[in-house]
C-alpha cells in the first residue's frame, strides 16, 4: 500500500516573502511507493516546480521519452505528452532537444475518465539550441479528485524562442511550474495562461523566467475566472539577471472573481540586478462591473449567465487552439463541466472545430 | 527665506554636506548601560523610569519571549552584522526634560540647533519632541494646542500624568509582543518616543514633529510612539531621525501605534536619514475606524539595512489608506520597504504609490501585501510601484503580493523598472544642462509625489539628500 510523503518547496518563489501569507511556496502530498523522496542533485535545466517536486515527477514517472528536432527540421507531428486517462501514463518525464534552426510543438494533456483519486504528473525539459522554435500546449482538465503536477524547464540559446500556452481548467488541485532560462541573445519566452477554477479546485502557479541574455524578452499573459470556493496562485517572475542588458520583461494578469468564497493570491514580482533593462508589470483582479453587468442584463443575461460568459471565454479560447484531439476533448470536457452538457455543441460550433469528443 | 530654507535651498551641491548630519558630540558624562541585554538591563530601565507594574510585567514577558524567538531564515536583508551583546540598549544624557531650548544642554541643543529643530518649531510646528539616544530632552507644544485638549508628551510621562490609563488600554496592543522579533526586544527595553491624544473634533493647523537623534556608537534607540485620534479628529505627525556614522553597528527597533478614531485623518511623514551603520527595524502599525484615514509618507535614505513596513488595519466601514513611499538605496545599503494593508471592512479603499531608486551598488526592495478579507465587500485598492536603477551596480527588486477574498473588491496594480533614458538626458542637455545636473533633475522629478507631500522645509531636505546620493556624498 502506499504511503503519502510531503514536497518541500514547490512552486517556491525566488524570493520569500512573508510566512503569514502562506504564499512562498505550495503544500503537495504525493504517493511514495516505497521509496521517500529524497533531495535530487542540480538540475541542467531546472523546472518551476523546484528541485524536490521535480525529482519526485522525474523518479515515479511511468513514460519517459527523449526527443531530438534535428538541425533545421520543423517536426510535423507534435510531440503529445498524455496522462491520467485509462490508457495513458500517470506521470511522463520528457526531454525534448532542439537543435539550431528547428521547430516543434510539444502538446501536454492532463485528463481523467472518471472521478478517483490519483496523481498524475509530467516532467518536461526543453533544450533550445541557435534559433529554435518551440510551441508548448498544457490542458488541464481533470476530476475533482485528481491532482496533477506540471513542471517545465527551458533553456534558450541565441535567438531561440518559446512560446507555452497553458488552458488549466480544472484538477483538484494543479501544480504548474515553469521556469525559463534566456541564456542567449535576442532569446524570447511569451507564457500565456488561460485557467478557470470552481467548486473547491485549487489551482497554484509558479512562472519564473530569467532574463540573462542580452536583448532578451520574456512576456506573460494570465487570465482566469474563479467560481464558488476555488483558491488560485499565481507567482510570476521577471527576473533581469545581471549581464542581460536591453533585456525586457512584461507581466500581465487579469482575474475575474466570481463566488461568495473564492481566495485569490497574485504575487506579481520583478527582480532586476541590470541597468539597462525594462520590467513591467499590471493586475486586475476584480469581479464584472456594474456597468457591464448592465449591458448584459440589458441583453437579457442574468449576473450568473454573465460570469458564464468570461468562463465561456477561456472554454472556447481552449477549443480554437487545441492542437490535438486529445487537447480539443480536454476543452470540451471543460466545457461541459463549467456550462453544462448543452454547451457542447455550440463550443465546437463557435471554434469551428469539427468533430466529437474522444472520450 | 527662513535659516532652515536658507540651508537646506542651497543651489548647488557644494553648498550642502553630510556635515548636516555626520557630527559627533563626546559622550562624557553619560549614563551608559552594559552592552548586551538581560534581565538586570530591562529591570534598571524599568526602575530607571518608575513605571508601573504591569509595564515592568510587559517588559519582561518580552525578554522572555525574544530569547525564544527566531528570526524567519527567509527573510530580507542580512541582518548578521547585528549583535546585540556589542548593542548597549540605554544610553542618556545626564538631563531632565526641559520645555525650553534655553534649559538643555549647550551640546545637545546645537545638535538639534544645526538639525534645525528649533527654528522648525518656530515657523511651523505645533510642538516638538527632541530625543536624544535614549531619553527625550525637549518636549515642547504651543499654548494653543494644548488649550484644546490635546496631549503631547512621552509615554513615560503620560503613565505619571494621570493618562496612565489610555495608556495601559492602547499600548502594545496594535503591535504586539509576539509580533516579530525585534518587536519583543523593543517592548523589553523601549524608552523615549511620543505620546499623543488628540480630542474629538480637535484639527491641529500645524504638525507636531518628533525628531530621534542617536549619538552614541554601538547603541541602540528602542522608542515607542502611541498617538491616538479620537473621531473627526485631524493631526499631521511628522518624525525625523538621523545619527553620526561609526564603524560599529547601531539599532533603531523602535515601534510606532497609531489609533485613528471614527472620521478622524492621520498624516504620519518620516524623513528617515540614518547613518549607513544603522540597522533599521522599525515597526509601525495604524488602526483605523469608520470613515477615517491613515496617510503615510515616507522617504528612506539612510541604514545600512532597514525593514520598513507601515501597516494599516482597516477596521471601519469606508475607512482610508494612503501610502506614498520613496526609497534610495546608496553604496553599502540594503533597503527592504514598503507596506502592508488589511481591508477588514465594507468599503474600505487603499492606495499604494512607492517610489525607489539604486544608485552605487545599494540595493533596494520594495515588498508589500494587500490582504483583502471576505468583510470587505466592494474594496477598492490601487498599487504603483516605480523603480529607477541609476547604475550597473546595484540591484531593485519589487514583491508586491495580494491575498482577495472577497469578489465584490477591486484590487488593480502596476509595477515598473528601467533607467532614466538616453531620449531624457539627450534632451536636457541639449538645452546645456550637464549630465549630472540632468539626472538629478530626473531624480528629483522621479520623486516628485512624495516631497510634494512634505512641508516645505522636508522636501527642500528630502530633495537635498537626494543630491547627497546623487553625488555619493552621503558616506
Amino acid at each position: 500500500m502506499e504511503g503519502a510523503a510531503r514536497l518541500s518547496g514547490v512552486n517556491e518563489l525566488p524570493t520569500p516573502t512573508w510566512n503569514y501569507l502562506h504564499i512562498n511556496d505550495v503544500p503537495v502530498s504525493v504517493p511514495t511507493g516505497a521509496a521517500s523522496p529524497s533531495y535530487p542533485p542540480a538540475e541542467k535545466i531546472p523546472g518551476g516546480t523546484g528541485p524536490e517536486a521535480s525529482a519526485w515527477l522525474s523518479r515515479s514517472a511511468d513514460a519517459r521519452e527523449s526527443v531530438v528536432v534535428t538541425h533545421g527540421q520543423r517536426r510535423e507531428r507534435p510531440v503529445e505528452l498524455t496522462v491520467g486517462g485509462k490508457d495513458d501514463a500517470r506521470i511522463r518525464d520528457t526531454l525534448v532537444t532542439l537543435c539550431d534552426d528547428s521547430e516543434a510543438d510539444v502538446v501536454v494533456v492532463a485528463r481523467s475518465d472518471r472521478d478517483g483519486d490519483a496523481t498524475c504528473g509530467s516532467r518536461l525539459r526543453l533544450d533550445l539550441a541557435r534559433g529554435a522554435r518551440a510551441h508548448v500546449h498544457v490542458y488541464v482538465a481533470m476530476h475533482d479528485g485528481y491532482q496533477y503536477i506540471d513542471d517545465i524547464g527551458a533553456a534558450l540559446a541565441d535567438d531561440a524562442s518559446l512560446d507555452v500556452h497553458y488552458h488549466l481548467l480544472g484538477a483538484g488541485l494543479t501544480v504548474c511550474g515553469l521556469r525559463t532560462e534566456n541564456v542567449g541573445f535576442r532569446a524570447a519566452v511569451d507564457v500565456d495562461v488561460r485557467y478557470l477554477c470552481r467548486g473547491n479546485q485549487t489551482l497554484d502557479m509558479n512562472y519564473n523566467l530569467r532574463l540573462s541574455g542580452r536583448k532578451s524578452t520574456a512576456d506573460l499573459n494570465a487570465y482566469g475566472v474563479l467560481f464558488d470556493n476555488a483558491r488560485k496562485t499565481l507567482r510570476d517572475t521577471i527576473d533581469l539577471v545581471r549581464g542581460g542588458k536591453g533585456a525586457q520583461g512584461n507581466e500581465n494578469e487579469t482575474v475575474l472573481l466570481a463566488g461568495d468564497g473564492v481566495v485569490n493570491k497574485s504575487l506579481p514580482v520583478i527582480l532586476c540586478d541590470e541597468e539597462d533593462v525594462v520590467g513591467n508589470h499590471g493586475a486586475t483582479i476584480g469581479s464584472v462591473s456594474e456597468e457591464q453587468l448592465q449591458y448584459l442584463r440589458a441583453r437579457g443575461l442574468d449576473d450568473q449567465a454573465a460570469n458564464a460568459l468570461f468562463a465561456r471565454s477561456v472554454i472556447d479560447s481552449a477549443t480554437s487552439q487545441a492542437p490535438t484531439a486529445a487537447a480539443r476533448d480536454a476543452a470540451l470536457f471543460a466545457a461541459r463541466r463549467f456550462l453544462g452538457d448543452d454547451a457542447v455543441d455550440d463550443v465546437l460550433d463557435a471554434s469551428g472545430v469539427e468533430g466529437k469528443e474522444e472520450a | 527665506m527662513s535659516d532652515v530654507e536658507d540651508r537646506f535651498a542651497a543651489d548647488d551641491l557644494s553648498e550642502v554636506s553630510r556635515d548636516l548630519y555626520d557630527f559627533v558630540m563626546p559622550e562624557s558624562g553619560y549614563e551608559r548601560y552594559a552592552d548586551g541585554l538581560s534581565r538586570e538591563v530591562v529591570e534598571s530601565i524599568s526602575r530607571k523610569k518608575d513605571e508601573p507594574d504591569w509595564m515592568l510585567k510587559m517588559r519582561l514577558d518580552a525578554l522572555a519571549l525574544y530569547e525564544h524567538m527566531d528570526m524567519p531564515s527567509n527573510w530580507g536583508p542580512s541582518i548578521a552584522g547585528l549583535d546585540m551583546s556589542n548593542i548597549s540598549a540605554y544610553v542618556s544624557p545626564k538631563t531632565k526634560q526641559a520645555n525650553s531650548w534655553d534649559d538643555v544642554p549647550d551640546d545637545i541643543k546645537e545638535t538639534f540647533e544645526r538639525l534645525g529643530i528649533p527654528e522648525a518649531e518656530r515657523d511651523s510646528l505645533a510642538g516638538v519632541g527632541a530625543q536624544y539616544d535614549s531619553e527625550v530632552v525637549y518636549h515642547n507644544m504651543r499654548d494653543e494646542v494644548a488649550k484644546q485638549g490635546v496631549i503631547y508628551t512621552t509615554v513615560e510621562d503620560a503613565l505619571k500624568e494621570g493618562y496612565e490609563d489610555i495608556v495601559h488600554k492602547y499600548f502594545g496592543t496594535l503591535i504586539k509582543p509576539q509580533y516579530h522579533k525585534f518587536a519583543a526586544l523593543h517592548y523589553a527595553v523601549w524608552s523615549g518616543g511620543s505620546f499623543v491624544y488628540v480630542p474629538e473634533g480637535v484639527s491641529l493647523d500645524y504638525p507636531l514633529q518628533s525628531y530621534f537623534r542617536l549619538n552614541a556608537a554601538g547603541a541602540g534607540q528602542f522608542e515607542h510612539t502611541l498617538i491616538i485620534l479620537e473621531p473627526g479628529s485631524y493631526l499631521h505627525f511628522i518624525e525625523g531621525c538621523s545619527a553620526p556614522k561609526y564603524n560599529v553597528a547601531n539599532l533603531h527597533a523602535g515601534a510606532v501605534e497609531l489609533f485613528v478614531g471614527k472620521g478622524a485623518k492621520l498624516r504620519y511623514s518620516t524623513v528617515e536619514n540614518w547613518s549607513k551603520n544603522m540597522y533599521n527595524l522599525n515597526t509601525k502599525r495604524a488602526r483605523v475606524e469608520e470613515d477615517g484615514s491613515i496617510e503615510w509618507v515616507s522617504g528612506s535614505f539612510g541604514s545600512h539595512v532597514s525593514y520598513l513596513y507601515p501597516t494599516s488595519e482597516l477596521v471601519g466601514a469606508r475607512s482610508n489608506s494612503e501610502y506614498t513611499g520613496i526609497t534610495f538605496a546608496g553604496a553599502t545599503q540594503d533597503l527592504d520597504t514598503g507596506c502592508k494593508v488589511i481591508l477588514d471592512a465594507p468599503d474600505t479603499t487603499a492606495s499604494v504609490n512607492a517610489k525607489s531608486l539604486s544608485k552605487s551598488g545599494g540595493v533596494s526592495t520594495f515588498r508589500s501585501s494587500v490582504v483583502v478579507s471576505p468583510k470587505a465587500d466592494n474594496a477598492r485598492v490601487s498599487v504603483s510601484c516605480a523603480s529607477l536603477m541609476l547604475d550597473a551596480d546595484s540591484r531593485s527588486d519589487t514583491i508586491p503580493a495580494m491575498d482577495v477574498r472577497n469578489q465584490t473588491a477591486s484590487v488593480g496594480h502596476e509595477a515598473t523598472i528601467g533607467r532614466i533614458s538616453d531620449e531624457t538626458l539627450m534632451y536636457l542637455m541639449s538645452r546645456g544642462i550637464p549630465e549630472n545636473e540632468a539626472r538629478t533633475m530626473v531624480v528629483n522629478g522621479f520623486a516628485n509625489p512624495v516631497s510634494k507631500e512634505l512641508p516645505l522645509e522636508y522636501a527642500v531636505e528630502m530633495n537635498n539628500l537626494i543630491k547627497l546620493e546623487m553625488e555619493g556624498a552621503i558616506g
